[in-house]
């Protein structure tokens, strides 16, 4: 790879997750950081899974456990969630099954614990990708940052855009990958006017989240998510069309054949950037 | 075949014997079926009985050169992951969405690296029509394939994706 520093990838969560330190320490830290921060995601997903019967989350959503008895880490996640459900009208709803089901929080806060635990423990370059979402800081070089992509919604071994960042949070949520699963709580069908919606700030768990709505909303969340104070937006909608707010951190596209302009002859002279 | 430039995709240590089971049981409506296509006839265990109940039919018939699974190991015993040292790739999975085929590079015995190639893939063309918002800036949908070290996206869970990465896995235990 070129890039100095360790990478490891495992099964968390149900999701693949990917973990990079870039910083030069000697390898068996890096190694012990690591195992550090996989050792978290798997406490999480114990602790935190709708699954397990026997969970923290299952026992509160039973009614079993009060608020006041629950851990700091789950008082913060139910506190959380009602916070989102407020900021996105409704669209982010941690009761959409009926029962209490945290998930779609729980992955980005809990990377962006790992994250901010490394960050404290002199781990100040690195990256972790949880299934598509990523919490990265610093670089892969002292002054360097990093290049992270963004997926194209219809070839799945491209990108559509490349952010130049160092220290974000990047979700992205889509109806590319499992078809039409994220469903409009207010009219109770699949959404789908947004294929991919990439949301930039500095909370994972905040971004997933507000990504994950925006693509609930469909065509309203166009102007929703615009709104967004703090945050930066990226919006493939299903008809092709790209938008994004002023500060996305995009680089321009490359020209030249690493940077091919998709499907010319399906796209009107109109719709393609000035070269 | 074109391979990707990024290396998103996990795997599967712990989690990854579950997998072999799902695949028998197509989800309704939301096209899970799946299809492992494998030339070289040791691949995928349970994973592959799964999928031929499931799928029947293997598509995307390719050359065989090109989709024989391959295994570049190293002659070093199995490190404290259990798992070789070493390149391993995965049989093709085909689901209702395209095809995947996942490699995996193990360092010391431990999955390093992720990445997948998609042997097919339908561009879906669509219809453009205008449409503006304040505050946003609309361009057109670009296809990079540019040097960057992440990427982010839709959650990968595909079946077609764990099974081709079990297959993967296993070659790397064999």
């Amino acid at each position: 790879m070129g890039t100095p520093g360790l990478r490891r990838v495992e099964q968390v969560m149900g999701t693949p997750v990917s973990v990079h330190l870039a910083d030069p320490l000697p390898p068996r830290r890096l190694a012990a950081l690591a195992d550090e921060v996989f050792a978290w995601l798997r406490e999480v997903d114990a602790r935190f899974s709708t699954y397990r019967p026997d969970s923290e989350v299952s026992r509160f959503g039973r009614g079993e456990l009060s608020i006041e008895d629950c851990s700091p880490d789950l008082r913060y996640v139910v506190e959380a969630c009602a916070d989102l459900w407020r900021e996105t009208d409704g669209y982010f709803d941690a009761y959409a099954t009926g029962r209490f089901d945290p998930s779609g929080f729980v992955k980005g806060w809990s990377v962006q614990v790992a994250s901010d635990r490394l960050l404290a423990e002199g781990c100040g370059s690195h990256w972790i990708n949880a299934g598509g979402d990523i919490r990265a800081r610093g670089g892969p070089r002292p002054g360097e940052s990093w290049r992270i992509g963004v997926r194209h919604p219809w070839q799945p071994d491209r990108v559509c855009w490349v952010l130049d960042v160092t220290d974000v949070a990047i979700a992205t949520s889509g109806t590319y990958e499992r078809g039409l699963h994220v469903i409009d709580p207010y009219r109770g069908e699949p959404a789908h006017a947004l294929t991919s919606v990439t949301v930039v700030g500095r909370d994972l768990g905040r971004a997933d989240a507000y990504a994950t709505a925006g693509v609930a909303m469909g065509t309203a969340g166009l102007r929703w998510l615009a709104d967004l104070p703090d945050h930066e937006v990226g919006i493939v909608t299903e008809e092709g069309l790209c938008y994004r707010s002023e500060g996305f951190p995009a680089l321009p596209a490359e020209p030249g054949p690493r940077g091919v302009h998709a499907e010319p002859s399906a796209w009107p002279a109109r719709t393609r950037p000035p070269d | 075949m074109r391979r990707a430039a990024f290396a998103v995709l996990g795997t599967a240590i712990g989690s990854a014997l579950l997998i072999g089971a799902k695949l028998g049981t197509p989800t309704a409506g939301t096209g899970t079926q799946v299809a492992l296509e494998d030339t070289d006839g040791a691949a995928a265990g349970a994973a592959g009985e799964g999928a031929a109940d499931a799928g029947g039919a293997t598509s995307s018939p390719k050359p065989a050169s090109r989709d024989t699974p391959t295994t570049k190991a190293t002659t070093k015993p199995p490190a404290r992951g259990g798992l070789r040292d070493g390149t391993f790739t995965g049989a093709t999975a085909t689901y209702a969405y395209g095809s995947i085929r996942v490699t995996i590079t193990v360092t010391d015995g431990r999955v390093s690296d992720v990445s997948a190639t998609y042997p097919t893939d339908n561009p879906t063309t669509k219809s453009v029509n205008e449409r503006a918002i304040p505050k946003l800036r609309q361009e057109a949908l670009t296809a990079q394939s540019a040097n960057i070290s992440t990427v982010s996206g839709a959650s990968l869970t595909s079946e077609a994706y764990q099974a081709s990465l079990q297959s993967a896995l296993d070659r790397a235990r064999a």
